[in-house]
């Protein structure tokens, strides 16, 4: 268990003189069992530094450290694999490890329980709603015990009130779990309401502007001042 | 083909045959390559199936199952036409064959009944294999 740390994390898009940054010269720090937020416009490459971070894509200069070898990740589009049950899409990542068919079983079982996802254990994706379905892309991710839970945009291809009441599951697996959750949104008051550190991109090629750190006490009113106040400041570094 | 296996009319057939098949299965492998959802290869790849063979077992085949069904379908289709054609060129006896004397004889009506069974052989095969599948595959895409 350590705290992840990226240093000077730099890529480039295109090629030879072409070569434009997409991630400049980012550093930050995770702490174990923190709650982060990366914010920034569309396409400002947001998506692209949790992509390096979880090793789906490659960078050209920097450092990642303490970073370990399970993740959970939940897309944004879900990525739900269309040809397999609620369960064997849960399942999947134990399957890969090589756990037996009962110890498969009895973990997908309670995520289903924990998800609230019973009766919908032989459905297939394309069976679901939206919201279940990330109920499921969240559960597959925590299947296989994580200790860093990440998230890109999660909850913005669902409907306000589903996403609100994902946005606050999310928050009690956190808080019962204390894994270290990195997410990624473009909601100012997503982050203002869930993390305890929001790293704010710059425009176009990522770049920090700024890191404000949340120290609003849980559970967080989100009509207080202090929380408006948040967001505000927030967005101003947008 | 004709050159290894030699000029007779099996060799002929099956090279008739191959030729006009294999070319949907492979369009519509690569468009299922080209068309693949990157986000689904991502979560193979985070959640352990990364490379090899168990990325091949547990998400390539299944993931282009469907493009290689939609493909056999059409090529299944073609087959038909070729064989038909083939064993006409060929002068061989099977369905083609010999509808191809019936016509050569001028046998309108013998032609003409042939020509219903073969539909409704099409027909039924199409309903007892294809369809199914098709069904079956088409519950396992996204939308």
């Amino acid at each position: 268990m350590t705290n992840i740390e990226v240093k000077n994390l730099v890529k480039y898009f295109g090629q030879d003189e072409n070569e434009v940054f997409t991630v400049d010269d980012v550093s930050f720090k995770v702490a174990q069992g923190e709650f982060i937020c990366i914010m920034g416009p569309s396409g400002g490459g947001k998506s692209t530094i949790l992509r390096i971070i979880a090793g789906l894509e490659k960078y050209d200069n920097g450092k990642i450290t303490g970073m370990p070898k399970e993740k959970g990740f939940v897309f944004q589009n879900f990525a739900l694999f269309p040809w397999m049950s609620v369960k064997d899409n849960i399942g999947f990542g134990l399957k890969m490890m090589g756990l037996s068919k009962e110890q498969i079983d009895q973990r997908v079982e309670e995520l289903i329980k924990k998800m609230g996802l019973e009766g919908f254990e032989k459905a297939h994706p394309k069976e679901l709603s939206g919201g279940m379905r990330q109920r499921v892309g969240i559960a597959r991710a925590l299947a296989i015990n994580p200790e860093v839970l990440m998230l890109d945009e999660p909850f913005s291809s669902l409907d306000e009130i589903i996403a609100l009441r994902l946005r606050e599951e999310l928050l009690k697996i956190w808080e019962e779990t204390h894994k270290t959750v990195i997410m990624v949104t473009h909601s100012a008051e997503e982050a203002a309401f869930l993390a305890d550190k929001v790293i704010i991109l710059s425009k176009r090629l990522a770049r920090i502007v700024g890191i404000v750190e949340n120290s609003l006490a849980r559970p967080r009113n989100v009509r207080s001042k202090q929380f408006f106040r948040l967001v505000d400041k927030i967005s101003d570094l947008l | 083909m004709v050159i290894i296996l030699g000029a007779n009319s099996l060799s002929i057939i099956t090279t008739i045959v191959f030729a006009t098949m294999i070319w949907p299965m492979i369009f519509s492998l690569v468009g299922a390559i080209k068309t693949e959802k990157l986000d689904l290869a991502d979560a193979a790849t985070i959640y352990g199936a990364k490379k090899g063979f168990k990325r091949l077992i547990n998400y390539r085949l299944p993931s282009f199952l469907p493009a290689f069904l939609s493909g056999s379908i059409v090529a299944w289709g073609l087959g038909w036409d070729a064989i038909f054609g083939a064993e006409i060129i060929a002068r061989v006896n099977g369905i083609g064959g010999y509808l191809g004397q019936l016509s050569y004889a001028g046998k309108a009506a013998l032609l003409f009944l042939g020509i219903i069974i073969y539909l409704i052989l099409i027909f039924v095969l199409n309903q007892l294999i294809w369809l199914p599948l098709l069904r079956l595959t088409t519950r396992y895409q996204n939308d």
